[in-house]
């Protein structure tokens, strides 16, 4: 609903008031109810400023003349018609200052209520589009203008259609070297229409332009504008940067949570480690104890000699194994390569001593080999090792029946591809990114088969020491394949 | 917005622009005022020629200053011409000049009148305003002539018809379309709006107390003072508006009055 405002009725109820007064007494142009004509001059000055001075000095002027030049044409300019009109003249000149004071004090009262806007809007934590559309209507509402946009040298851009500053255009131009254009008349519309482009000054220099279209831009206007695009031009680098800030802040926040939880979930893990370690340190050791006593205490056939010999042989293997794993581990942690000794290596060979290795396997285990693949450039106890770890464990978290696949075959022209293939219970999609962290074991493998999460990290320092990359592929209820490559020795 | 897709440089749009067909006009009609003034011919043809020259070169000028054809400009200078002739052959063929807003109406409806202020939508807010407005102006001057000059209200309405048909089809018609519709935006395209109304107001207001109609001091006097308010009053309402038709009612209700008066 529309506010009509009730100055213009007061006003003129003041001027017909007092016509009516000075025309009830005799019209006489000297009559002492002039002085009230000061009534509507002040009221119409302070409620609308200079111009409500000058439509109320303007409504004296033409309601005191059939007053006044009656008198004129019929005695001449006598004293008493010459003090009416110097009494008129003073009541307009007072108006008029009384007007321009009230116009100067209310247009600093808007000024700073807009610069105080601004600093609200954008010190609220929004992104730099969201700020700069939000400012564009606030100035749009604030100073009375037909349109306006904002322009970012990083080409952000506020405007009535989302059009952005094309090169050359003004906005661009402005927004470039920093120098205020206004401009009389764009000559686009029907109606004359001011363009005002100043730059946006931050503390290198201009950062972008504020473009206004108005009725009018007047000299007061113009400075304003200036100022007003040196403040957003401030205040918009302030907000950039304290959301740099909060940006950084944030991220910082977020990386710490992450290394937080990564070293809560390595601590975890060793924790896990330690347990698990001891269990696997402890059984071999329980067997050699064990077995050792019973050699050493009682007397048994040769035959059962051999067969207890051999179990301890065994499980002294399987601890080497595992002081070796964890000998390896301690070396990679603290940054150190694996010492390679390097040579030709067959890969068919390398994969039947590993098939020798596990021939209790029996027909479970399937050896593929591609034919004239070619020597590898690599370590035989590492291959060995890698090899050993990988057929383990796909035997050891396959079923029974499930056949297990060793193949090598031609990568490229300049490796060779191992993979080793099971029909096990397969990993999740969650946990394959882990499964060669050390420590790591997936769900559900440590109630499945005893392990110490040490075996797949170890495996891939080794063939990355090699130069090689190792990836892992698998899908829950079909099975596992890692496949790992090998450089080729050089022809 | 214009300033993110122009150089500063394309705004440039001199105060001459248009002129080449209007200079041409101008020229014409000044020669055909100098020439009805100056008493070389029979009174009827120079009052003729007068009438085409004045209002008719304000009309047309107003419409080539616009961008507006020549043949509009020709046909605005006929058309006024035709009706003097047709006033001095019967006081009835003052109704010719009604020919002239009827023209134009037609020009307006058509939207080529829109550079002059003139076209769809109407503002019958704002022209309500000018009507009151002009009342008010016309009240004044009533006032004022009655006790001053000596003035009454009583005319013979045959001659009221005949002047409040040329006010309307000649006087008020050229003034507006001249003064406001292309004087005053042609100046306001350069200058503040109070400046340019100022110029505006001063040329109409000129060419009032130029008018040989203006016979005595107190005739200029008084054309002088309320055709400057009128000419500020019809600006502020096509400012206000964005049209010529609230200062056309103004000045032609104004004008109504003004012909009502004779000397008591």
């Amino acid at each position: 609903m529309t506010r009509v405002s009730a100055l213009p009725v007061v006003v003129a109820a003041l001027l017909a008031v007092v016509t009516a007064g000075i025309a009830l007494d005799d019209a006489d142009p000297a009559s002492p109810l002039r002085h009230l004509f000061v009534l509507p001059i002040v009221v119409g000055a302070l409620a609308s400023g200079l111009r409500g001075a000058v439509l109320a000095g303007t409504g004296v002027v033409v309601l005191f003349a059939p007053v006044v030049l009656p008198d004129v044409e019929r005695h001449g300019l006598t004293a008493e018609v010459a003090e009416a009109l110097v009494t008129l003249v003073l009541l307009l000149v007072l108006g008029g200052i009384v007007g321009a004071l009230r116009t100067q004090t209310r247009r600093q009262s808007e000024r700073l209520a807009l610069l105080l806007a601004v600093h609200q809007l954008l010190a609220r934590d929004d992104a730099i589009e969201v700020l700069l559309r939000r400012l564009r209507a606030l100035l749009l509402a604030r100073l009375g203008i037909r349109d306006a946009a904002l322009v970012l040298e990083d080409g952000a851009c506020a405007s009535a259609t989302g059009e952005r500053a094309q090169p050359g255009s003004l906005a661009a131009e402005v927004a470039r070297t920093g120098r205020p254009v206004f401009l009389a008349d764009s000559g686009e519309r029907a109606l004359p229409c001011r363009v005002g482009a100043v730059a946006l000054i931050g503390a290198g220099g201009p950062v972008g332009a504020l473009i206004v279209e108005a009725d009018e831009l007047c000299a007061a206007d113009r400075a304003d504008l200036v100022t007003l695009g040196a403040y957003v031009g401030l205040a918009l680098e302030n907000a950039r940067l304290a959301a740099r800030q909060r940006r950084a802040a944030e991220e910082l926040d977020a990386r710490v949570a992450e290394a937080t939880h990564h070293l809560q979930e390595i601590d975890r893990a060793k924790s896990t480690f330690v347990a698990i370690a001891s269990h696997e340190l402890r059984t071999p050791l329980t067997a050699l104890l064990g077995f050792g006593e019973l050699l050493a205490t009682r007397q048994f056939p040769v035959g059962e000699v051999h067969r207890l010999a051999g179990i301890v042989h065994r499980e002294t293997q399987r601890l080497v194994r595992l002081v070796d794993d964890l000998l390896d581990l301690s070396r990679l942690e603290r940054g150190a390569a694996p010492t390679l000794r390097r040579t030709a290596l067959c890969p068919a060979r390398v994969i039947e001593g590993v098939a020798e290795l596990f021939r209790h396997a029996g027909p479970r285990l399937v050896v593929e080999c591609a034919p004239a693949i070619g020597d590898v450039d690599a370590d035989p106890d590492a291959v060995d090792r890698i090899l050993k770890n990988l057929v383990s464990n796909a035997l050891k978290y396959s079923p029974a029946t499930a056949p297990v696949h060793v193949i090598a075959h031609h990568d490229g022209p300049r490796h060779v591809r191992f993979s080793v293939e099971d029909g096990g219970p397969g990993i999740e999609a969650a946990a394959l990114p882990h499964v060669f962290e050390p420590y790591y074991r997936a769900p559900g493998a440590a109630g499945a088969a005893p392990g110490s999460g040490l075996g797949l990290a170890v495996v891939k320092a080794l063939v990355e020491a090699h130069g090689g990359d190792i990836d892992v592929a698998s899908e829950v209820g079909r099975g596992t394949r890692i496949s790992f490559t090998l450089p080729r020795t050089a022809a | 917005m214009w300033a993110l897709r122009h150089a500063a440089a394309t705004a440039a749009v001199p105060f001459s622009a248009g002129w080449s067909e209007a200079r041409v006009v101008t020229a014409a009609c000044a020669a055909g005022g100098i020439l009805a003034a100056g008493g070389v011919m029979p009174p009827e043809a120079a009052a003729v020629v007068g009438v085409a020259a004045v209002h008719g070169g304000l009309l047309a000028v107003a419409l080539l200053w616009n961008g507006g054809p020549v043949a509009e400009a020709g046909v605005a200078i006929a058309l006024l011409a035709l009706a003097r002739g047709l006033t001095a052959l019967h006081p009835a063929g003052a109704v010719a000049y009604l020919a002239v807003p009827a023209w134009l109406g037609h020009l307006a409806l058509a939207g080529r009148l829109l550079h002059l202020g003139l076209g769809r939508p109407w503002p019958w807010g704002p022209v309500g305003i000018g009507a009151l407005a002009g009342v008010a102006l016309a009240l004044h001057l009533v006032a004022c002539a009655s006790r001053t000059l000596g003035y009454a209200i009583g005319v013979d309405p045959d001659v009221f018809l005949t002047a409040f048909a040329y006010d309307l089809g000649a006087n008020v018609v050229s003034a507006e379309l001249f003064f406001r519709g292309a004087l005053l935006h042609h100046l306001w395209r350069r200058w503040s709006f109070g400046l340019a109304l100022a110029g505006a107001s001063a040329a109409a207001a000129l060419r009032y107390c130029l008018d040989p109609f203006a016979a005595t001091t107190e005739l200029r006097v008084g054309a002088a003072v309320y055709m400057t308010m009128l000419a500020i009053l019809n600006g502020v309402l096509c400012r206000w508006s964005g049209s010529l038709l609230p200062g056309l009612v103004a000045a032609a209700i104004f004008f109504a009055c003004y012909r009502l008066l004779a000397r008591g």
